[in-house]
């Protein structure tokens, strides 16, 4: 087992091993980590708060100052990064089953520039885009790139190819933005939208996190159903097709999925880039299984992991100032997507 | 004859295609000081003959030009629309580059050098089809010799001597120094001890703050009108470390048509400004460009923050600020 193979289950395979001890031991140290960070998060800032004054904040037994960074600023902030963490986690392992490719990730499939577009729209042109609210449009946005996808793919069937429809697509979307930037002439609401490019849960709040809440309250755990789908599709169309499966429509509807979980983390905080390219490779690794079953909920697990420590590193390493945890997860996570890269494009010309 | 009418309509036509009458604005005859051999803020020596028709890309340029008394020949889009530079009473410049990265948009204008400011980028390299780039100082961009304040002086002493009207910079120097003077009358007794953050206007509940190295920070503190609160360099500050700041005063920057009064998020009404509604909407001259917008900056500031008894009226919208009749400039 590597880290970079996705291991698809061989045809008339026996159903992937399931390794529910070893999956017990990612979630309990994933649960410890984030904990651990959580706790950090809340502890440290402006001021300092010790073990106790934090317990007693979070019992809501006081109403000072420290209740109120503890409760209003510093758990929704944890709660965002969160939630963030752990829809792009099993978005990240929808994507890849879904478009059977390694390397499949919101962002190098355009989904994540489709939902920029909106929002750049959205901030630099107000009273462009309809007030449907910005989670629904960039979802409708992310829902139509990957339909374009989803079709090509039935066609298109060579994973690389694939990549590189969705790169293009991609560089599309990112030239429209360029577009819309170079008509602004508002120089605040450019420094808005390009801190919003970079992800970021510095401006938390349970405003926020009650904008992303609903979509992701029904679509984690729906994507937590879907590991028997993806386990299908991971034996390959024909195949798939062969036990049942109408494999177009499952892609569909594991796409719409996958859209729900990024369309308001990208609404809310911005495309924080590499989450969902990295986590499901991680939790495969951790857990030597391909199962769907356990690399759902493992792959979620690790993006909150990422994510947190990304936005603690943010928010702690130059405190006051905030550098925004898109741009730790891309330096982190950088060179690892092109080691990814690298392993999925060798696969592919040996195929 | 017909030859003589012919070289008058050729005339004619070479003036309407390089801006005509516009020319006088800050072209012309031969002045004293010329021909002018003069270094720019990146280091690259200018030689001119006569005072040159002048483009402004950036809107400092436009800015000082007003200061000087007369346009600018040209002005780019940035220079003209964006942030509605200060050019009262001399008006916009005549002609307008819609693109300002064209040197065919440029050369039409029959422009003869285009001022712009530091850093020197090789994007700016395909202008020189059009027109020499002349670089300006900048107060915080590039590694000029002059930031800061002075990089707006040693501007408008360098666009005095370009346009052969040093007069006019060293008045409107002058006139700088009076309204600091002026303010520094008009400050109520522990102004020095009133702390501003001059922050950016934000939707999403985050707090980004110029830095203190700003000309505007930079004048409060020397001159004892106040003090910016230390958030290091410009940059988005954590909301609860801007809560513990709690500046006194809020300068709130907008671009559009936005207000403070918009704004919400938990951190935003517990500030001690907020509450006690010492905000005030900045516009967008503080971060930058010439002296003129520095003093309309201080003029608002000391408006707002010295309170009714001082007796300093607000500077109004930006378009028609004319510092020259400032009652500060006066005193």
């Amino acid at each position: 087992m590597t880290l970079l193979a996705p291991t698809p289950a061989p045809a008339c395979a026996p159903a992937p091993p399931r390794r529910t001890g070893r999956l017990v031991l990612v979630l309990l140290g994933c649960a410890a980590v984030v904990t651990a960070v959580a706790a950090v998060q809340l502890l440290r800032g402006e001021p300092d708060l010790a073990p106790g004054d934090l317990a007693t904040a979070l019992s809501g037994a006081d109403g000072g100052d420290a209740a109120f960074l503890v409760r209003e600023l510093r758990l929704p902030r944890v709660l965002l990064g969160l939630l963030t963490g752990l829809a792009l986690g099993a978005a990240g392992t929808l994507l890849q089953a879904t478009f059977r490719n390694p390397v499949a990730d919101p962002s190098l499939l355009g989904i994540s520039q489709a939902a920029s577009l909106v929002v750049a729209v959205s901030i630099l042109v107000p009273g462009v885009v309809p007030d449907l609210g910005l989670p629904l449009l960039c979802l409708l946005a992310g829902l139509g790139t990957g339909s374009v996808l989803v079709l090509l793919a039935r066609t298109v069937r060579d994973p690389v190819r694939l990549i590189l429809i969705g790169v293009v697509l991609s560089l599309l979307y990112g030239t429209l933005i360029s577009v819309v930037l170079l008509l602004a002439q508002d120089y605040v609401r450019l420094g808005n939208f390009l801190r919003f490019t970079t992800g970021s849960v510095s401006g938390a709040s349970w405003t926020t996190v009650g904008a992303a809440w609903p979509w992701l309250a029904v679509a984690i755990p729906l994507a937590m159903l879907s590991g028997r789908a993806l386990n299908l599709l991971g034996l390959g169309d024909d195949l798939a097709t062969g036990l049942g499966m109408k494999v177009v429509r499952a892609r569909f509807l594991l796409l719409g999925l996958a859209m729900l979980l990024i369309a308001p983390v990208v609404a809310v905080v911005g495309p924080i880039g590499f989450v969902a390219l990295l986590a499901p490779h991680v939790a495969r690794y951790l857990l030597g299984t391909g199962n769907a079953h356990q690399v759902l909920p493992a792959s979620a697990a690790v993006g909150a992991v990422v994510v947190l420590a990304a936005d603690a590193v943010g928010r702690l390493a130059f405190f006051p100032v905030e550098i925004p945890a898109g741009i730790w997860t891309i330096v982190v996570a950088g060179p690892a997507a092109i080691w990814l890269a690298r392993g999925a494009l060798r696969t592919a010309a040996g195929s | 004859m017909r030859l003589v009418a012919a070289l008058g309509a050729l005339a004619a036509l070479a003036g309407c295609a390089t801006g005509g009458p516009a020319r006088e604005a800050t072209g012309g005859a031969a002045a004293p000081g010329f021909p002018l051999t003069i270094t720019d803020a990146a280091g690259r020596e200018h030689t001119f003959d006569a005072p040159p028709r002048i483009g402004c890309l950036w809107f400092g340029c436009t800015e000082i030009m007003a200061d000087l008394g007369v346009p600018a020949h040209a002005g780019s889009e940035v220079a003209i629309e964006d942030d509605g530079p200060f050019y009262y009473p001399a008006g916009p410049p005549a002609e307008f580059v819609t693109d300002f990265t064209d040197p065919e948009d440029w050369a039409r204008t029959g422009v003869e050098v285009i001022m712009h400011r530091v850093p020197e980028t090789p994007e700016n390299d395909a202008l020189e089809q059009a027109a020499p780039v002349f670089y300006l100082h900048h107060p915080s961009y590039g590694e000029s010799s002059e930031t800061g304040v002075a990089a707006y002086r040693a501007n408008l002493e360098i666009l005095g001597r370009l346009t052969g009207r040093t007069e006019q910079a060293q008045a409107a120097l002058a006139r700088f120094d009076g309204v600091l003077d002026g303010l520094r009358a008009a400050a109520p007794p522990g102004a020095a001890g009133t702390t501003v953050a001059p922050m950016f206007s934000s939707d999403d509940g985050t707090y980004s703050v110029t830095g203190r190295e700003n000309p505007f920070c930079v004048t409060l503190a020397e001159n004892g009108l106040g003090q910016c609160v230390d958030t290091g360099d410009d940059a988005e500050v954590n909301a609860e470390a801007f809560l513990a700041l709690d500046p006194d005063w809020i300068a709130y920057q907008v671009f559009a048509d936005e207000s403070w009064t918009g704004r919400v998020d938990p951190v935003w009404s517990r500030l001690t400004a907020v509450a006690q509604q010492q905000v005030y909407d900045a516009g967008n001259r503080i971060y930058c460009c010439s002296l003129r917008g520095l003093e309309h900056a201080l003029q608002e500031y000391a408006h707002h923050v010295f309170g009714p008894e001082a007796g300093i009226p607000a500077p109004g919208p930006v378009a028609d600020f004319d510092p020259a009749a400032s009652p500060l400039a006066a005193a």
